[in-house]
């Protein structure tokens, strides 16, 4: 197995494939791997000052399989590759949900300072209702590395998309009711960084941290949909261009280091 | 406790202290001896949450352990009182973790590819590449070599040198290590920070080395 620095989890097909866009016009390799026991990845050598491998999305009988859970879920495939790559950094990029359609556009580009694992919750009996109890959901900081590195990117200002830097909130919800999106919003622990988003995968990678007290990870997504009545419909539309700016975003940070 | 109105009135002595750093200052110097643990538990792969325990000894009776997680600055604190760790091991475990905290800055500085590039560059051309524990880490490393010629290489590769300066400091000034067992504790350190930094024994047990 190729030694390599950083890894660039994608989760679908489309991330997939505007990732491979994006590599192909900065003229990187994007170089089509197996492993026996990981399954597949692309290499993408050396960018910037980083060696990189991007994870395929895994199949299951021809099935892309989602979720962090299980052998195949972005949890375990964080890990193993992480170890058998010694990768000091995973970027899972992709897209995500935006909380705000008056201050984020579609298109614009997330970056997690940290995110809220928000599946950690307690529902409890109120009756005739219940409560939602999010005070467990705590912020888990994402790799200070790599949050500045993004950091530089943004303040170089070279791109047409915003990119709002912030707490994103992760778990299994597909959610489309803006409701349910604000009480999820305002029910969460404050923190020191503001909510910028949410979405779906990301909480796997907390468990592919070897040590809890220095993170790994990061999380760059670009906004697909805005959670909402209308997600379906956006997200058909909004999601290729989420996706190729999120991966133009991280390739830049990359390459533009070198130069800075 | 005097108020903070108080305590703004008079003239400040010395830079306040954490209230646990407060509390075994005042053990110290009440006579009690103390050492400290450092406890990375092993999990599937890597480690969990780091232990930082200390062990008191007051009137010639070892008292309860004290067991908090890792906190760089706690640990900062327990050098300049002197207090080592219970054994020579343990203190190379103990500053593998300071380094780490050294580093941080540069890492989040200059980028993890290229603190890496550095960080490996420097080690073997300064020759600690030759140290038997180091020696066994980094033929496993393989970095990019860095561009020399970034203005950033200078300043990169200074604030690495200083951090590992710093350990030996410590390690010798503070703690009093004689300086042929100060080296080695260093020594020792920077394989284990590799090791982990590398992922060499993790990757060793996955069978891919």
């Amino acid at each position: 197995m190729r030694q390599c620095s950083l890894l660039l989890f994608v989760s679908t097909p489309t991330e997939e494939q505007e990732l491979e866009n994006v590599v192909r016009k900065h003229d990187l390799l994007f170089e089509k791997n197996k492993h026996p026991t990981l399954g597949e990845y692309h290499w993408l050598g050396t960018v910037g000052h980083e060696t990189v491998i991007a994870i395929r999305p895994v199949r299951d009988r021809g099935q892309v399989v989602m979720g962090e859970m299980g052998r195949l879920g972005s949890a375990a495939r964080g890990i193993q590759f992480r170890e058998a790559t010694g990768a000091i950094g995973i970027v899972q990029v992709g897209m995500a949900f935006g909380i705000d359609s008056t201050s984020q556009k579609l298109g614009d580009v997330l970056v997690a300072t940290s995110l809220i694992p928000y599946d950690n919750r307690i529902v409890r009996a109120a009756h005739p209702n219940y409560i939602t109890d999010y005070s467990q959901a705590t912020r888990q900081d994402a790799r200070p590395a790599l949050v500045a590195l993004f950091g530089r990117e943004r303040k170089r200002g070279k791109h047409s998309f915003g990119v709002h830097m912030g707490a994103i909130l992760s778990g299994a919800a597909r959610i489309q009711s803006r409701i349910f999106r604000d009480e999820l919003v305002m029910g969460v622990p404050d923190g020191e960084d503001a909510i910028v988003g949410g979405e779906m995968e990301s909480v796997g990678l907390l468990a592919a941290t070897t040590s809890a007290d220095d993170p790994i990870w990061c999380v760059v997504k670009g906004i697909s949909d805005f959670a909402d009545e209308n997600r379906d419909t956006t997200i058909a539309t909004a999601r290729p261009l989420a996706c190729r700016n999120a991966a133009e975003f991280v390739l830049s940070a990359l390459l533009n280091d070198v130069i800075n | 406790m005097p108020t903070l109105y108080d305590i703004l009135n008079k003239p400040l002595v010395t830079a306040p202290l954490h209230p646990r750093l407060r509390n075994w200052t005042q053990r110290i110097h009440n006579g009690s001896t103390v050492q400290i643990e450092v406890f990375r538990p092993a999990i599937a792969f890597g480690t969990a949450p780091s232990e930082l325990s200390l062990h008191f000894t007051e009137n010639g009776k070892l008292q309860p352990v004290e067991v908090l997680n890792w906190d760089d600055d706690l640990n900062a604190g327990l050098i300049v009182l002197k207090v080592r760790a219970i054994d020579a091991s343990n203190e190379a475990e103990r500053f593998a973790l300071g380094l780490r905290a050294a580093f941080r800055k540069v890492e989040r500085d200059f980028g993890d590819g290229y603190f890496n590039s550095v960080l490996h560059e420097l080690i073997q051309m300064d020759g600690l590449a030759f140290e038997p524990d180091i020696a066994e880490i980094v033929k496993h490393v393989h970095t990019i070599p860095p561009n020399r010629d970034s203005k950033n290489y200078d300043m990169c590769r200074e604030m690495i040198h200083d951090a590992i300066i710093g350990r030996m400091y410590e390690l010798n000034h503070m703690l009093g290590y004689q300086i042929d067992e100060a080296r080695k504790i260093l020594f020792s350190a920077i394989a284990r920070y590799l090791d982990i930094r590398f992922s060499v024994s993790n990757r060793r047990q996955l069978g891919v080395l």
